[in-house]
């Protein structure tokens, strides 16, 4: 077995979390194992034997002893981590992947995890737009900063009201689905 | 101990049969294949679920660690956790009976 890294590039929306597991299954069977999760879309594997693994992929912020012994205590290795997400995978065994949320309920609850998450994250930058002079602000810097942040920075919220979007519909979905 | 049951019940499949597992002290793994074994093989609860059903029974105060070794955290089943089990299987026998009886009616109606 080569020690070679690959680095692919791949975008994913905070719900796509069932793509994702889809996608790193795929790789795993080309022999490409997930070495480093997705860090600013850059995604790392190690190039290794073909094998049918599963990926369950769970959002919970900081991870502690607890969590994770049960985890390995149920065959579950950890794959990686990145911004609170956390990349789990199990052999499969006969073509069939164990699940790690086994009702819709804590599927919900992981959703609204990472929702929460959204809310806090975009916290600072509220404040600091509505507390500051953005028309002082704009004249004491650079033409081209200007340009830039007022690119930015409608850009960073029209993101995460889409992400956040998509995790309600998902969340709705599965509400209808029943427990 | 005065209990408003309806902020608990119903229970999810999951969450009973996690307070049904710890008639004795358990810790999350023991739990899972305890449920397993107990459900005959119908309900399998993964760690992702388990351990959320620990946060939120433990902050409802229905369950209690009651010892953590090697990162294992053993449950106990708290004096309110027992209330709320009992009422909520005294709720299901309510419902299997009347299961039970249209069951029994359905077959007669045929039967005529």
């Amino acid at each position: 077995m080569s020690g070679n890294t690959v680095r692919i590039y791949k975008w994913f929306w905070a719900d796509q979390d069932l793509e994702q597991e889809q996608w790193l299954r795929e790789k795993a069977a080309q022999g490409l194992h997930l070495k480093r999760p997705a860090y600013a879309c850059g995604w790392t594997f190690t190039r290794g034997a073909a094998a049918d693994v599963a990926y369950r992929i769970d959002y919970r912020g900081m991870r502690d002893a607890a969590y994770t012994r049960l985890f390995e205590d149920a065959g579950w290795e950890h794959a990686g981590e990145s911004a609170g997400w956390h990349y789990w995978r199990k052999k499969a065994v006969n073509g069939v992947a164990e699940e790690i949320f086994t009702d819709n309920a804590s599927k919900i609850g992981k959703y609204r995890r990472v929702l929460a998450m959204l809310a806090v994250a975009i916290m600072p930058l509220t404040v600091i737009l509505a507390v500051s002079d953005a028309s002082r602000f704009m004249v004491s810097v650079s033409k081209p900063t200007m340009v830039l942040m007022a690119a930015i920075i409608p850009l960073l919220y029209v993101m995460y009201t889409y992400a956040a979007l998509r995790l309600f519909r998902r969340i709705r979905s599965l509400r209808e689905a029943g427990a | 101990m005065d209990i408003q049951f309806s902020k608990y019940l119903p229970l999810s499949e999951a969450t009973f049969y996690v307070l049904a597992a710890l008639d004795e002290p358990l810790h999350g793994y023991a739990i899972m294949q305890k449920v397993e074994a107990m459900s005959e093989g119908s309900v399998a609860i993964g760690p992702g679920t388990l351990y959320g059903a620990f946060t939120t029974l433990e902050k409802q105060g229905l369950i209690e660690k009651v010892s953590e070794e090697d990162r294992r955290k053993t449950y106990a089943l708290t004096a309110k956790g027992r209330l709320v089990l009992a009422e909520h299987v005294r709720r299901l026998a309510i419902m299997v009976r009347n299961g039970q009886a249209a069951l029994a009616q359905l077959v007669k109606g045929k039967a005529a």
